[in-house]
């Protein structure tokens, strides 16, 4: 893949969530929503490995990037997100519960992990040479069965890429007051292999992420990949308490500064262009669906 | 007993032995299933040697084994979920209430998670607080998932079936006293003395009566191990009192399906739910409103429940004894209705 | 002794079919032999004999055994099988199960009432009290009409009804004049002297034996009258009936007694005391009949309630202050209430202890105990023993004897009998041993044989468990077992029956108690 895709998804990620927020804030969002700015070259560095008509990616509640790299569907997520009917759930699952074709979403932490290691062994059983991925943060690994999900998944030998996306805070505890010990020794102590990256430069995240994939290919076994990120945005809306400096420092790494410095000017404006025209349009459209009503009884 | 009376773990063994071997999407997961041992109550005997593939025995991961039967289930297979004590199913409930029970709405239809839980539940065993209870009460409030009571009178092969065929995630409760029993099952319509009608559907109720169906002077919901504790009961009653009432062993306990008990209720005029689970807020409790919200006029009294005390089951036999419903209960229950000589 | 037990090794299973015996009940096995398949959840075994002897099955094949209980011993000798049998036979029946019972408890007391067999009664489902109901209805309109209600159904079974039950209707039939003279002013007739009262009754129909005594205040009347030799009836006593009364010979009551009911059949040699009452609340009952065996025993201030059939076997003891009702009393029916009216039948031999109550619908099989103030509601089975509020069965009445055991008890009755003569100032020789044993007393020679073969020299009184000969004159021979008496004898005789009597030997012929002899 071109740097240049890379940066245009990377940046249709991003400026989809920014207006996200907008339209939460003048009202036409319903619930809440976990935004993933600062963290789309995990999701989009990972995913361009995976075969969306046959492997399967389980998210959580921070899903957004993660649908959008996999399905491109920005239509149907928006119209979720807003409470309209063309949702790619009716409008049932809102900003944390999303399936579409092998993609699945839900909102408690951990619970996803064995449910991606179920899916993990119906595909071995059936023969289909596919990678079950699980998204996972620093938050989740406070959940025990995050734990027997990789005893399992090991065990039996499993296809399932275990993505840890450590962003160092769960929601607004850091992660030094909520995770002792070491990340990557937690994959390794159940016998998986494990990466660790400490890097938001998308094309090392895609190469990683390639190796990881074909050693599950290959292997039939599972992969624990720690991904090292930050969110720039809040935890969901107005919840942040973070130093602004940390912030600011982090933003210094923006994996959009990294893969658009990559490109010339006129490219990258190309490029913004056409995905800030394309997400008016699916803003417009979004705006026009109709509600989501519940079924005449 | 005769030869075409099997016991219950006999034909919930074969079930499973014909559904392993009709079905190729079916497979069992569960702790220490493996043969020889074969399970914790037999009833998986056989299948780790003739379906090894199929056959998973599981780490003690009780709350990720319902997810990872839920992921199987969501990819098109038919996971079956031995819980080897009904108590345990408390740690799966992240996946029942969070994942297995909500997936199929949520996602707006897109998927189904056709998977069974079978867990043994009961106690008058001795086996203590954590190993003896009867919790499918905790499951009757979630929504989109389907709770299924054998008992030794229902066709067991025929519940069993229809569990594995069923789209939704179906929590299939046995018992463990029921195991070792015979499946009586009605035999020209009759089950001892009794008559007995089923109703149709795939979880079928029985309503067992001693005047075929002429005449009862109440009706006794139950389900699950209460039904032979219940059969005693009113068996009793007509033998010993000439009091007659009839018996509806459920067997689809959610989604809540009353009409065989309406249908009882209309000809007796009273009802008393019988279960073994604790009272406060159980399955009679849920009954008891339905019954009163649908059938008011025919009512001649106010329903009542029997079920365990509200507490513990302690392990010593004769504290266990206390604390469960019994006959006895049920038969002081039905006496101190109205309009039922003692 | 050795058993086999069903272990339990598996915490989850609590239940195993005993499948299949593999070897007959009472057949001989050897050590390691299979006895048995049993299958569990787990597994079918085949259970091993832990030794060689005599196998006894403890339960049935096909069915379901809790683990932990003995299946079966090994007797490995005589005396370990022997204690086996004891023990079995001391069992209370297994009480039927719940799901095996087809008929209601009322059904079943109805049915029993009116001697209705419920196996008539063809019906898918339970038998009701209305199903049997039904049937006596539609039996009563199909029987003819002049079957009388003397019995109302009840059955005989295991009674053996006095002769006198049986009496020819044309014997003792008192002129209506003199009945109604009777009734009108029973006071005249009661204060004439015994033999006048015989020969008044004679004169006017009655059947009245020899030897008979009606005792000073007693009041004979009804519309037959059948006294046989030798009845005694004491002092201020009332026979009044409204059928029959018949009293077979020797029967004797103490002073007091009161017997009123629509029908007396008392048997032959009935010992009774005084003041017992038979009849009470609705004594003229169309089903009012009073049946007594021969050699039965009523004690003191017994109570007997007869407005339905009361059948007492023969060698019945209901004894002292014991009741027996047919009826009950109490509010009305429409409110729920019980409204007994039920027979009570007391078969052969069984005995009934001092205060005992027997309510409406009993029945005492034969040889059966009830325990001093004991309530029985319902049946005891023969040859049981029964105490309790309400009676429950506890154990048999009796126990069998080794042939060993019973020679040493007859055996031992001399040395008894010797000792008690001796105490009461009778001179009495030494014994002498030998068969022949026994010793000297006013001149007459008592002993004990095991078996009578017809030598003895007279005057002598002979105690044996076998009478293979005649005796011969001057000689009388007491069979212990047949409870005979064979010749006659005085006094000696006369002694040696009362002291057979208090070990509950008593012969027949004659009377129940010999109050004259030496004792």
């Amino acid at each position: 893949m071109s740097p240049a895709t890379f940066y245009e998804r990377m940046f249709f990620i991003r400026r989809f969530e920014e207006t996200l927020l907008d339209l939460f804030s003048l009202g036409k969002l319903v619930g809440t929503t976990h935004t993933y700015i600062g963290q789309e070259a995990n999701a989009v560095g990972l995913i361009e490995h995976l075969d969306p008509g046959r492997d399967v990616v389980f998210s959580n509640h921070r899903c957004h990037g993660h649908y959008l790299a996999f399905t491109d569907d920005a239509f149907g997520l928006l119209c979720e997100v807003m409470g309209k009917a063309p949702g790619v759930c009716g409008g049932k699952g809102g900003s944390q519960h999303l399936c579409k074709g092998n993609f699945y979403s839900n909102g408690v932490l951990g619970s996803i992990v064995p449910v991606a290691t179920g899916i993990a062994l119906a595909e071995k059983k059936k023969g289909t040479g596919a990678v079950s991925t699980v998204f996972l943060g620093d938050g989740t690994l406070g959940e025990g069965v995050t734990y027997e999900s990789l005893n399992m998944a090991s065990l039996w030998h499993l296809p399932v890429l275990f993505v840890v996306e450590n962003n160092h805070y769960a929601q607004s505890t850091p992660v030094e007051l909520e995770l002792a010990g070491s990340i990557s020794a937690r994959g390794a102590a159940f016998g998986v292999e494990t990466a660790e990256l400490d890097t938001t430069d998308v094309g090392v995240i895609h190469e990683a992420a390639g190796q990881a994939i074909a050693r599950i290919r290959e292997t039939g076994a599972p992969f624990f990949l720690v991904l090292d990120t930050y969110r720039f945005s809040p935890h969901s809306k107005s919840d942040d308490q973070r130093d602004p400096a940390e912030i600011e420092e982090r933003r210094t790494r923006d994996p959009l500064k990294i893969a658009g410095g990559r490109l010339a000017d006129d490219e990258r404006g190309a490029i913004e262009e056409r995905c800030e025209q394309r997400l008016a349009e699916t803003v417009e459209a979004a705006d026009a669906a109709p509600a989501a009503t519940p079924e005449a009884a | 007993m005769t030869a075409t009376q099997k016991r219950c773990v006999q034909v919930l063994n074969e079930t499973l032995h014909e559904l392993f071997a009709s079905r190729d999407d079916v497979y069992l997961f569960g702790e220490d299933i493996l043969d020889p041992y074969g399970g914790a109550f037999k009833v998986t005997h056989g299948l780790s040697d003739a379906y090894p593939e199929r056959v998973v025995t599981t780490p003690i991961s009780e709350a990720s084994l319902f997810g990872v039967a839920a992921g199987m289930a969501l990819r098109g297979q038919r996971p079956i979920l031995e819980i080897m004590f009904g108590d345990f199913i408390a740690l799966g409930f992240d996946q029942v209430v969070n994942g297995i029970s909500k997936f199929r709405e949520m996602y707006d239809d897109q998927v189904t998670v056709p998977l069974v839980v079978r867990t043994p539940m009961g106690g008058r065993r001795g086996y203590g607080p954590t190993h003896s209870q009867s919790l499918e009460k905790l499951l009757l409030g979630i929504p989109n998932i389907c709770v299924v009571a054998a008992s030794e009178c229902h066709d067991l092969r025929g519940l069993l079936t229809s569990a594995v065929e069923d789209e939704r995630p179906v929590f299939f409760i046995e018992n463990k006293l029921m195991y070792g029993r015979v499946n009586r099952r009605p035999e020209d319509g009759q089950v001892g003395q009794l008559s007995v009608r089923e109703s149709g559907g795939p979880y079928p109720a029985l309503t067992f009566s001693g005047t075929d169906f002429t005449d009862a002077s109440a009706t006794i919901a139950t389900y699950g191990g209460m039904v032979p504790v219940v059969i005693d009961a009113v068996t009793e009653l007509i033998l010993e009192h000439e009091i007659f009432c009839e018996v509806v062993a459920l067997s689809q306990l959610l989604p809540v399906e009353l009409d065989a008990v309406l249908e009882s209720v209309a000809r007796s005029g009273a009802l008393v739910t019988a279960e073994e689970g604790t009272l406060t807020g159980g399955f009679g409790a849920e009954i008891a409103a339905r019954v009163q919200e649908a059938a008011w006029g025919d009512l001649r009294a106010p329903v009542r429940r029997v079920a365990a005390r509200d507490g513990i089951i302690p392990s010593a036999r004769p504290l266990e004894d206390a604390m469960l419903p019994t006959a006895h209960d049920v038969v002081e229950a039905i006496a101190a209705l109205e309009g039922v000589r003692q | 002794m050795l058993e086999i037990v069903l272990t339990r090794e598996d915490a989850n299973t609590e239940f195993a079919l005993l499948a299949e015996w593999l070897v007959e009940d009472r057949a001989e096995v050897t050590p390691g032999q299979p006895v048995c398949v049993v299958e569990t959840t787990k597994a079918t075994v085949e259970i091993e004999s832990p030794g060689a002897g005599t196998l006894v099955q403890l339960y049935a094949e096909d069915v379901e055994v809790e683990l932990g209980k003995t299946i079966a011993y090994v007797a490995e000798t005589a005396e370990d099988l022997a204690s086996v049998d004891v023990a079995e036979k001391e069992k209370p029946a297994p009480k039927p199960a719940l799901e095996e019972r087809q008929a209601t408890r009322k059904a079943t007391e109805l049915a029993e009432l009116h001697g209705v067999d419920l196996g008539e009664i063809d019906k898918r489902g339970f038998i009701t009290e209305k199903d049997v109901e039904e049937l006596i209805a539609r039996r009563k309109a199909s029987e003819s009409p002049e079957q009388g209600p003397v019995l109302a159904g009840v059955s005989t079974d295991g009674v053996s009804l006095p002769a006198s039950f049986d009496v020819d209707a044309s014997v003792g039939a008192l002129e209506p004049a003199f009945l109604e003279s009777l009734r009108a002013d029973p006071d005249s007739f009661r204060a004439l002297a015994s033999d006048e009262k015989i020969r008044t009754l004679r004169e006017h129909g009655a059947h009245i034996g020899e030897g008979v005594e009606l005792g000073e205040g007693t009041l004979v009347a009804a519309p037959r009258v059948v006294i046989e030799d030798g009845v005694r009836i004491g002092p201020r006593g009332t026979v009044v009936c409204e059928e029959v009364v018949a009293i077979g010979e020797l029967t004797q009551f103490g002073h007091d007694l009161e017997l009123r009911c629509r029908r007396a059949f008392l048997g032959v040699g009935i010992w009774a005391g005084r003041s017992i009452r038979f009849g009470g609340g609705g004594h003229r009952d169309p089903w009012a009949t009073l049946a007594v065996g021969d050699l039965a025993f009523v004690g003191d201030e017994a109570f007997v309630n007869v407005c339905r059939p009361v059948l007492i076997g023969r060698e019945v003891f209901l004894t002292m202050r014991s009741m027996i009702v047919t009826h009950n009393i109490g509010h009305s029916v429409l409110a729920g209430f019980e409204n007994r009216f039920a027979p009570v039948v007391l078969e052969d031999r069984s005995q009934v202890g001092l205060g005992a109550v027997l309510y409406a619908g009993c029945r005492i099989g034969a040889g059966a105990i009830v325990a001093s103030s004991s309530y029985v509601v319902g049946d005891i089975p023969a040859g049981s023993f029964a105490i309790g509020v309400p009676a429950k069965v506890t154990g048999s009445s009796s126990h069998k004897l080794s042939d060993t055991r019973r020679l040493e008890l007859a055996r031992r009755m001399i040395d008894d009998l010797h000792e008690l003569l001796a105490l009461r100032g009778h001179e009495v020789s030494a014994i002498s041993e030998g068969d022949p044993r026994g010793f000297e007393v006013e001149g007459t020679h008592v002993s004990f044989t095991p078996a009578f073969r017809g030598t003895a020299a007279a005057p002598a009184v002979v105690l044996t468990l076998e009478t293979l000969d005649d005796a011969p004159d001057g000689v009388a021979v007491l069979d212990l077992d047949a409870r005979r008496v064979h010749g006659s004898g005085g006094a000696v005789l006369e002694s040696v029956r009362e002291f057979c009597r208090k070990r509950g030997i008593r012969f027949e012929p004659g009377p129940w108690r010999y109050p004259g002899g030496l004792l």
